[in-house]
């Protein structure tokens, strides 16, 4: 083609790719605004997306109360801190206490930052350059807080599940209580985390029924009811049935007088985490922190 | 067809076929027009149908095998063939043979990129392989100041059996997955030897672009993954001080900034090739003078530091502020990756990459645009340059590959959310709220 012809066709074809360049970034840019959009309102669907578990709360204080689940992500710090991936504010954790990472075969990795100390598995690991592998149902304690692990994600990787809940598998799954047979689950772990939201309700029903409410007896002074009404010399504490059958409770007068209340349901005692266990290695852990080991 | 291979086909996206055969249209008519310049060029023929076919390859077909980023196929393949296009126009005009060379990086480029994505998708246990990688890394850059080559006043390019490589560019690849797989696992002490020792062998070459790029990567990295901003400003400073430093110590660095400061002072000698650059830049106007056209190989080294100004020179100014454009979407895509990644090496990896090529393309185009310094850093896609193309795809190939770890984790994560919510619900614990 002459040169003269050629220059003619280029300069006109500037204009056209001019416009095929406008088209290409735009809808490089539409596309880049349409991805990120789906990609929000997948993570919306998926709530749980990107965590691999939850460490559920065995024993609380009233920040923290048991049965609390925080979510665990694939890796993080976990310590007082809200900065932190995993916040726990309690006694005895640090701002951050302690470093966690998730491995598809072994499961979650967990290492004490530097000067910390965790008890995994009854294990105690203290500073850095130790470690443990948590299993799906391992237990954990940071300072005073019991925690377990669940895991959702990558459990079928992570294969092992711990020690004890593999016991409990053997001896067969714990009982339910009456409330949640209903929701029957074959993971004991989810059970395990059945049993503690149950038992913090039960907590509260306990609370509630600690104060029972007193309604003191309507002086009547036409006399018409006086059967009803209790002796007013009755030192002992006593009860009776309202018209409608609820029970009314008279306050105590005497040390004894409980004895005669009626029975009430004990709430039933955790079977995983034992109270005296828990306050000795609460004290060999402030002995570690704080007394350099030394018993007292 | 199950429910979870339907999530996954939705979960790469519709595929945005507009994009992809614009891009196609593009540069075909291109190498068309510039085919029938004079006598008819059959090599222009050749690749009129050649980079079309490799682009639709590369965007459309490869990804069937695996989950991967098209916005980002397409536009890094979109970079590349403007590369060749832009060459095979001088060319013509000069009569090398840069634009067929050109073409043939781009296919092992992206050969290249397929090897980073199965390395990343594929590997798993890093331990042993990155100690690998690094010492490979170390000798590898270590190797130009035992038998290298003096290119432009650095000595960063070594000769093996005809074919010349730069080794700093390959590293960069080692560089970012030592760098950030010993900040994901908190080993400070052989991040920080392994980053020293890079930069100083680069400075002992006295190639200060690319061992500036390494060292505004590393304290992005260190940033990304600590959060620390004083040991990340104290690192700023350290950089700033040896700047000052490296100012006083090396004389083309002085003459360089001399140059950037007043390139008229001196337009014959040491100023020219800015002076020719910013007047190609100025003779293209907004829409350029045409494809083929005007005199952009006057330029010195056009062909890989100031390949900007030819695209400017021919395209017009508008069609270059597209280009940044798509190097700008580039970077917020790969931003958007490191951000979604699961696990921390691969989120620095894919913070890493994309630092990288931005501040390469910030470093170059605001070389050519006398925004700062010129310094010898190629263009990442455009430039001319086996090694530089390779390197560029291969990061490309490990952005993709942690887009691909993404997206399996995001389907893994939906059965999962599947099978929890086939189960009954269950009462929750109270959490006091």
């Amino acid at each position: 083609m002459p040169d003269d012809v050629y220059e003619i066709i280029a300069l006109a074809a500037r204009y056209w790719f001019l416009l095929l360049m406008v088209l290409i970034a735009w809808r490089s840019y539409r596309w880049l605004a349409r991805d990120r959009k789906t990609y929000k309102k997948r993570l919306r669907l998926l709530p749980d997306a990107g965590y691999v578990g939850e460490l559920v709360v065995m024993q609380g204080d009233d920040t923290v109360k048991k049965g609390t689940c925080l979510p665990v992500g694939r890796e993080g710090v976990l310590g007082y801190l809200r900065s932190n991936d995993v916040c726990l504010p309690m006694n005895g954790v640090a701002n951050r206490h302690l470093w966690f990472s998730f491995d598809d075969t072994d499961g979650l990795r967990v290492e004490p930052l530097r000067g910390r100390m965790i008890i995994a598995d009854g294990e105690e690991l203290i500073g850095r350059r130790m470690h443990a592998w948590l299993a799906h149902g391992s237990q954990l304690q940071v300072g005073e807080a019991k925690l377990r692990l669940r895991m959702f994600s990558g459990f079928e990787y992570a294969g092992e599940i711990s020690a004890d809940l593999r016991q409990l598998e053997e001896d067969g799954a714990p009982e339910l209580p009456a409330e949640l047979e209903d929701a029957p689950t074959a993971d004991p772990v989810r059970r395990m985390h059945e049993i503690a939201a149950w038992q913090t309700m039960a907590e509260k029903d306990e609370a509630a029924q600690a104060e029972p409410e007193f309604y003191p007896p309507e002086m009547d002074d036409s006399g018409e009811d006086d059967e009803f009404l209790p002796p007013m010399d009755d030192t002992m504490g006593n009860s009776y049935e309202l018209q409608d059958g609820s029970p009314v409770y008279y306050p105590p007068v005497t040390d004894d007088a409980e004895e005669m209340l009626p029975e009430q349901e004990e709430a039933p005692k955790s079977m995983y985490v034992d109270e005296d266990e828990a306050a000795t290695a609460n004290r060999v852990l402030w002995d570690k922190m704080f007394r350099g080991g030394k018993k007292r | 067809m199950s429910r979870s291979s339907r999530f996954r086909r939705e979960l790469r996206g519709k595929s945005d076929y507009r994009l992809v055969s614009v891009i196609m249209l593009f540069f075909f008519s291109a190498f068309l027009l510039i085919a029938l310049k004079g006598e008819l060029h059959w090599q222009g023929f050749v690749l009129a149908v050649a980079v079309p076919a490799l682009i639709y390859i590369a965007t459309m077909w490869l990804p069937r095998f695996f989950p991967a980023d098209k916005l980002l196929l397409s536009i890094a393949n979109f970079l590349c063939a403007l590369g060749v296009l832009v060459l095979y126009s001088t060319d013509l005009i000069k009569g090398t043979n840069y634009g067929m060379q050109q073409a043939i990086y781009y296919g092992a480029g992206i050969v290249a990129m397929l090897v980073c994505i199965l390395l990343v998708r594929y590997i798993r246990y890093w331990r042993v392989f990155i100690y690998v990688i690094a010492f490979c890394a170390l000798g590898l850059i270590s190797l130009p100041l035992v038998f290298g080559t003096e290119v432009y006043g650095a000595t960063n390019w070594i000769i093996v059996g005809g074919i010349s490589l730069q080794p700093s560019e390959l590293v960069k690849l080692a560089l970012l997955l030592v760098l950030s797989y010993f900040m994901s696992q908190r080993k400070f002490w052989p991040w920080l030897i392994f980053a020293v020792f890079c930069m100083g062998v680069l400075m002992l070459q006295k190639d200060l672009g690319t061992a500036l790029i390494y060292y505004i990567v590393s304290v992005m990295l260190y940033y990304a993954s600590t959060g620390n901003l004083w040991i990340t400003g104290v690192g700023l400073l350290g950089g700033a001080a040896s700047a000052v430093y490296g100012y006083h110590a090396f004389a083309h660095v002085k003459r360089r900034i001399a140059v950037w400061r007043n390139p008229w002072m001196d337009f014959e000698n040491t100023g020219y090739q800015i002076v020719q650059i910013l007047m190609a830049i100025a003779s293209g106007g907004l829409f350029g003078v045409g494809l083929g056209l005007g005199t952009p190989t006057i330029i010195p080294v056009y062909h890989t530091d100031a390949i900007f100004a030819v695209i400017c020179e021919q395209f017009g100014i508008i069609f270059g502020v597209l280009v940044l454009v798509m190097y700008v979407i580039l970077i917020l895509r790969g931003a958007a990756i490191a951000r979604s990644a699961r696990r921390s090496f691969h989120g620095l990896l894919a913070m890493g990459v994309t630092a990288m090529l931005g501040l390469q393309t910030f470093v170059i185009i605001g070389g050519v645009l006398k925004l700062i310094p010129l310094t010898g850093v190629t263009m990442p896609f455009v430039s001319y340059g086996g090694t530089s193309l390779v390197s560029c795809m291969g990061l490309i190939g490990l952005l993709q590959g942690v887009s691909t770890v993404n997206q399996d984790d995001l389907t893994y994560d939906y059965e999962v959310s599947r099978s929890r919510t086939e189960e009954s619900s269950l009462p929750f614990a109270d959490n006091g709220e």
